[in-house]
């Protein structure tokens, strides 16, 4: 057996107890309500049921019929074991989102060898105490021929109805291509997206014959891609669309629960001992800038709540271990300073590091720093200083440490 | 109201546990912590036949690992709503944790079931191939594809380990 799979057993066993750590119960208690309520809805769920099957057997004579393909997919109409999907499903388990009829296959091809398939449904978007907005949600499927596995992956998101130009990176078929997948205007009978340095591609869209869901269209293009901007274009060539793309289209697919809604931006980026280069990532979601860390050779943490606040000055601390040696604790700070700063203090029980800070242009409005601080156990608390070039103290923020 | 508490101990036992296992299996803890709930209630449904089986976690993992295959337990997490804004969690995630997710997400859902089941927790290709409704020689072949993809994901990091520091300049 190779020796990174030797030890696979620890390994997954550590990343499973982490996991367990992190998790949130709701309680037993919560658990026994919702049961009770299950139990005393059952008998009146019979109705119910004739109607969602109704409904599916709409799904799937859609399903059934000769979809439109998209460029560059090579099959049409392929026989594939798909499963509608149903409207009940979504308003089930996905928050906020209260997915309307009807739910459409708008287009299925096949790529590298791989099917895939674009589902689409009008939604109304309603968190808590906002008022609720009218959305088009997209998904997109990959589905596994060789093991007749449903679904190994699938990615979508959910945008404002006016919203009519959009893009969101979704994995491709392997490796080597990355799907942008978007909502177009109802005259658009093409997207052109835009790359920095490479000749644009140009896409067929989908008309769904539905008033409020559209047009919709799906690439497949390189992972070193740099998605300038989307066009789009009617009959006559003549633009009824623009909007900024998502930028490097390998960053723009790594985000993940909040998808990206511009550019995602690597910020800072820092060398650490253990894992190598790592960046500190930006990007606009429907819900404010988010920012996370990532792994140059894979990996990333998430943006768990965006909005202004990610931009604070932060302390991440993280654990490590080494095969046969007892664990590492490592502690890192990122985070938004003024614009002139250039260099970052951080302070620690009498030592003090310094890290360079870069400044991030005029739309986010500030510099940016990310540093691993080299110490053997997480601090109890860490001050920064932003200081411009010549050295004056543009700010000061107090951290609560870990420890 | 005994019912209720063998639940409440069962529950406090497994969850943490089973959302552990499904997170390998997931590649997100949220959706992880979603589908052991949602198991974990149906189980409490079934509580009153589900107590006297041998081994009711069993029964719930499979339920949860029936529901991280559903399309739309799979989806929610690319799906962009304003869900839950949740606060960091206590324990917050490491880097090793998350290479080793990012090593599992590398592979289709039918491989890290396998894997999870085989090498974390032990179970021998036939039991493995019998909570997944899956042949033997199905299970195998999934288990030496998902080993190849992960010796391949895993072994840069190994030999990175230990490697020359980087730490940020000293002032």
């Amino acid at each position: 057996m190779h020796p990174a799979v030797d030890d696979l057993r620890t390994r997954l066993a550590e990343a499973a107890e982490q996991a367990a750590q992190r998790a949130r119960a709701p309680g037993a208690a919560v658990t026994l309500q919702r049961a009770g309520a299950r139990r005393r809805r059952a008998a009146g769920t019979l109705c119910a049921l004739v109607v969602v099957v109704a409904a599916a057997g709409i799904a799937v004579a859609r399903g059934g019929l000769d979809l439109p393909t998209v460029q560059p997919s090579t099959d049409r109409g392929r026989e594939l074991p798909w499963r509608p999907l149903m409207a009940k499903e979504w308003g089930a388990t996905v928050p906020d989102e209260r997915p309307l009829d009807p739910v459409l296959a708008a287009a299925q091809g096949e790529q590298a060898g791989r099917p895939w398939r674009l589902t689409v449904y009008p939604s109304i978007h309603q968190p808590a105490g906002q008022p609720a907005e009218r959305d088009v949600c997209y998904i997109l499927e990959w589905f596994d021929q060789v093991e007749r596995e449903p679904r190994w992956q699938i990615q979508g998101t959910c945008t404002p109805e006016p919203q009519s130009l959009t893009a969101l990176a979704a994995a491709g078929p392997d490796p080597g291509s990355i799907a942008v997948i978007g909502r177009a205007p109802p005259r658009a009978v093409r997207v052109r997206l835009e790359f920095r340095g490479q000749e644009p591609v140009e896409t067929a869209t989908v008309n769904t014959g539905h008033r409020r869901l559209g047009r919709f269209y799906v690439a497949f293009v390189p992972p070193s891609a740099y998605l300038e901007r989307l066009v789009a274009l009617d009959r006559d060539s003549r633009r009824v669309g623009e909007a900024a793309g998502l930028g490097d289209l390998a960053l723009a697919r790594m985000p993940a629960g909040y998808p990206p809604t511009g550019p995602v931006r690597v910020v800072a980026r820092t060398s650490s001992s253990r894992w190598g280069t790592l960046e500190a990532v930006v990007w606009p979601s429907r819900y404010g800038y988010c920012l996370s860390i990532h792994i140059a050779r894979g990996g990333s943490s998430t943006c768990s709540s965006p909005g202004a606040s990610v931009f604070a000055p932060q302390l991440q601390c993280t654990e490590s271990k080494d095969l046969g040696e007892p664990p590492t604790k490592q502690t890192l700070v990122v985070g938004g300073v003024p614009r002139a700063t250039r260099t970052v203090r951080a302070e620690v029980a009498g030592k003090r590091w310094e890290a360079p800070a870069r400044d991030a242009g005029e739309a986010l409005d500030r510099a940016f720093f990310l540093a691993e601080l080299p110490l053997a156990k997480w601090p109890s608390s860490v001050r920064l200083t932003a200081l411009d070039a010549g050295g004056a103290t543009l700010g000061t923020w107090n951290l609560r440490g870990c420890g | 109201m005994r019912d209720e508490q063998g639940f409440e101990e069962f529950y406090a036992a497994v969850f943490g546990r089973l959302v552990g296992q499904l997170y390998l299996v997931t590649g997100d803890l949220q959706e992880a912590e979603d589908v052991v709930q949602e198991a974990l209630t149906r189980a409490a449904v079934r509580w009153g036949r589900l107590r006297d089986y041998a081994v009711p976690e069993a029964w719930v993992r499979r339920v949860a690992m029936n529901l991280a295959s559903d399309s739309f337990r799979r989806a929610r997490r690319r799906l962009a709503v304003a869900a839950r804004l949740r606060p960091e969690p206590e324990h917050p995630a490491t880097l090793e944790g998350l290479v080793v997710a990012e090593a599992l997400r590398a592979l289709p859902l039918a491989q890290r079931k396998v894997v999870v089941l085989h090498h974390l927790l032990d179970l021998p290709i036939d039991r493995v191939a019998a909570e997944l409704g899956v042949p033997v020689g199905t299970v195998k072949s999934r288990l030496a594809r998902a080993r190849g993809v992960l010796a391949a994901q895993l072994a840069p990091q190994q030999e990175q380990l230990g490697g020359p520091g980087g730490a940020p300049s000293r002032g």
